[in-house]
């Protein structure tokens, strides 16, 4: 029995094939909207998801704590007030950074200007500034490792674990060696481990803390000021409703993406249904024919439902090709610079290149979408076809 | 066991005043074997004899038994499984699935019965041979002549062996030298493969060829008594 499922599931398999091979120009149309539809839609959900991540990744950049105090560098005992700070039971995480300007140099004639930054890896992971980006090697860890961006690693022709010097004084050099290399993206600062620069004569240092309850601000700032220095700048602000709007931004990003989607679904549904209720027009006395030889209702259902989802699947994978090659390309590229559209937002004011990328959702979501409308729109004309009377189809002409 | 068998049909389209009686209390009998035909003008209910024969539709009174089973009230999953051994069908013109081959066209009813590979090849060559037109296999129907058509129509009606083979004015669309050639194919197929033929039509020549022959008048049999075919 299943070997002659098999032999007729062949010759059903070749019907179905010349049965679009004849039908070739409605075959394209169908084809073709449906690789249309899916590719935007891949490339729809990808650019989104690129967006969903420039906005996370510009809040990580400057969302660096509900309370920041900015400072000139005393002496070793700076280090001790980031102690200090971290016991505060209100404090759920704190990170020192340090800065100051130098020259790096290597070799003899490749030297250039920096702004250096001194941070503390384990700590800055939580506030997100050194998640992602880093295209080789590792972040410092070590007083004489350091980690250059891309474009500064291209200006002095250095790699990993190459040995740069750093002039803070014109008498004073200490080597340093490269440890990582973080993209372009990552802005031009380079980064060092906090013990390198904090002695320093002229070193900037700061300090972010992120609150367990964001109300304590004000008392950890007033607390935070009596172990400063005078003069030292002091800042509070909540940056959980900032968090807050752009989870709800992202929400809604994404339940417009699901709306396209099934907007999407409903157009390419109505155009194949129309397209199938012309062709079962057009076919009934064929069907009248398929029905007196022996083929049951189901049978009708099942020819045109194959012949429909075929033209889908194969609109489908087509389009999934294009939109992603599509993405690919855009990423090649560097992404899409859209400052003129976004620029001015406060969220896309670091950076508003956004690089799409793509995840299962926007793969799986367009293929579904039109697999689903392709069932959808092909079985109810098919149902109708199989249900049309043998004796008034083979009427038709 | 009669091949076919009409007790008292009526049946009447539409409703009300658009009602028409295409057949009055209809009478016959087939025996296996037999080849009839069923001569009338347009209009006479020839085709409606063949569409309750093949279980197309349902009489509006008296009852239809082809091979013994009876037809009337049959559910339409039934119809379909008993149509599919039983029944081959031919028509006037317009025969033949238009995206499929010649070769595929004469093979589609044994598809439907599930037949093996190697019996499909050999009775599809077989068939085609007999008609000589196996050189045309991998043809479409739409590069074929009408009497070529309606020859790969008939080979498809008996390709799967039927008990009875339905045959609605097949040689209307045919000059007589194509007609001629049809006709001496269902001939043949009649006397080597034993299938009992019922054809209907309203050329007296094509009647002739026939082993019997009723005539059909206003929904009613003309010859006399009912179910005696006369030669």
């Amino acid at each position: 029995m299943e070997r002659r499922l098999g032999y007729n599931g062949a010759f059903w398999a070749r019907v179905l094939g010349q049965s679009l091979r004849r039908r070739v120009f409605k075959s394209y149309i169908i084809v073709i909207g449906i690789t249309v539809s899916v590719a935007a839609l891949v490339f729809l959900q990808a650019f989104l998801s690129g967006v969903d991540d420039r906005m996370i990744y510009n809040i990580a950049r400057f969302a660096n704590g509900d309370v920041t105090a900015w400072w000139t560098a005393q002496g070793p005992d700076d280090l001790q007030v980031i102690k200090k700070v971290r016991s505060f039971p209100s404090v759920e995480v704190a990170a020192i950074r340090s800065s100051r300007y130098g020259v790096l140099s290597h070799g003899h004639d490749r030297i250039t200007p920096v702004y250096l930054m001194g941070c503390e890896p384990d700590i800055e992971t939580h506030f997100g500034v050194m998640q992602g980006g880093l295209e080789a090697g590792r972040f410092a860890r070590g007083p004489d490792e350091i980690v250059l961006c891309k474009g500064m690693a291209d200006r002095l022709k250095t790699h990993v674990d190459d040995v740069v010097h750093l002039w803070v004084s014109t008498e004073t050099r200490e080597p340093l060696r490269v440890v990582g290399i973080v993209d372009a993206e990552f802005g031009t600062d380079p980064f060092m481990a906090i013990t390198s620069l904090t002695a320093a004569e002229g070193t900037s240092l700061q300090i972010s803390a992120l609150l367990n309850s964001p109300g304590a601000a004000d008392q950890v700032a007033s607390r935070l000021r009596e172990m400063l220095p005078e003069g030292a700048s002091l800042e509070t602000w909540d940056q959980k409703p900032t968090f807050f709007a752009i989870q709800q931004l992202i929400q809604l990003q994404r339940a417009a993406s699901v709306v396209v989607a099934a907007l999407v679904a409903v157009i390419l549904a109505f155009g194949i249904s129309s397209t199938m209720v012309v062709s079962v027009a057009e076919r009934t006395r064929e069907f009248g024919i398929l029905r007196t030889v022996g083929v049951g209702p189901w049978g009708i259902v099942c020819l045109l439902t194959g012949e429909t989802m075929l033209l889908t699947a194969t609109g489908a994978l087509l389009g999934e090709v294009l939109g992603i090659c599509a993405v690919w390309i855009l990423s090649l590229a560097g992404g899409i610079d859209l400052e003129h559209l976004m620029g001015s937002l406060r969220l896309f004011a670091r950076s508003s290149v956004i690089n799409p990328r793509l995840t299962f959702t926007a793969v799986l979501l367009p293929l579904s979408a039109a697999l689903v409308s392709g069932l959808l729109a092909s079985f109810l004309p098919a149902r109708r076809a199989s249900r049309i009377s043998v004796v008034e189809a083979l009427r038709t002409i | 066991m009669t091949a076919l068998d009409f007790d008292g049909v009526t049946m009447t389209y539409g409703r009300g005043a658009n009602a028409y009686t295409a057949l009055r209390n209809l009478s016959l009998s087939v025996r296996p074997g037999e080849y009839l035909c069923l001569m009338g003008s347009s209009g006479s209910g020839k085709t409606t004899v063949l569409n309750l024969a093949a279980g197309l539709c349902q009489p509006t009174s008296g009852r239809v038994h082809l091979l013994g089973h009876d037809l009337t009230g049959l559910r339409d999953r039934a119809l379909v499984r008993l149509r599919r051994k039983l029944v081959g069908f031919v028509f006037q013109t317009l025969n033949l699935v238009p995206t499929m081959t010649i070769w595929q066209n004469v093979e589609l009813p044994l598809v439907v019965n599930h037949e093996t590979l190697s019996r499909r090849t050999q009775r599809v060559r077989q068939l085609l041979e007999l008609a000589g037109l196996q050189d045309r296999a991998e043809a479409y129907p739409d590069a074929l002549s009408n009497g070529q058509r309606q020859q790969i129509a008939v080979l498809r009606a008996v390709a799967h062996q039927p008990a009875i083979v339905l045959m609605d004015e097949p040689t209307s669309s045919l000059d007589s030298a194509r007609a001629s050639i049809l006709l001496d194919l269902i001939t043949e197929l009649n006397r080597s493969e034993g299938v009992t033929i019922i054809l209907t039509t309203h050329d007296a020549l094509v009647a002739e060829r026939a082993g019997g022959m009723l005539h059909l008048r206003d929904g009613t049999l003309l010859d006399g008594a009912c179910g005696v075919p006369t030669k």
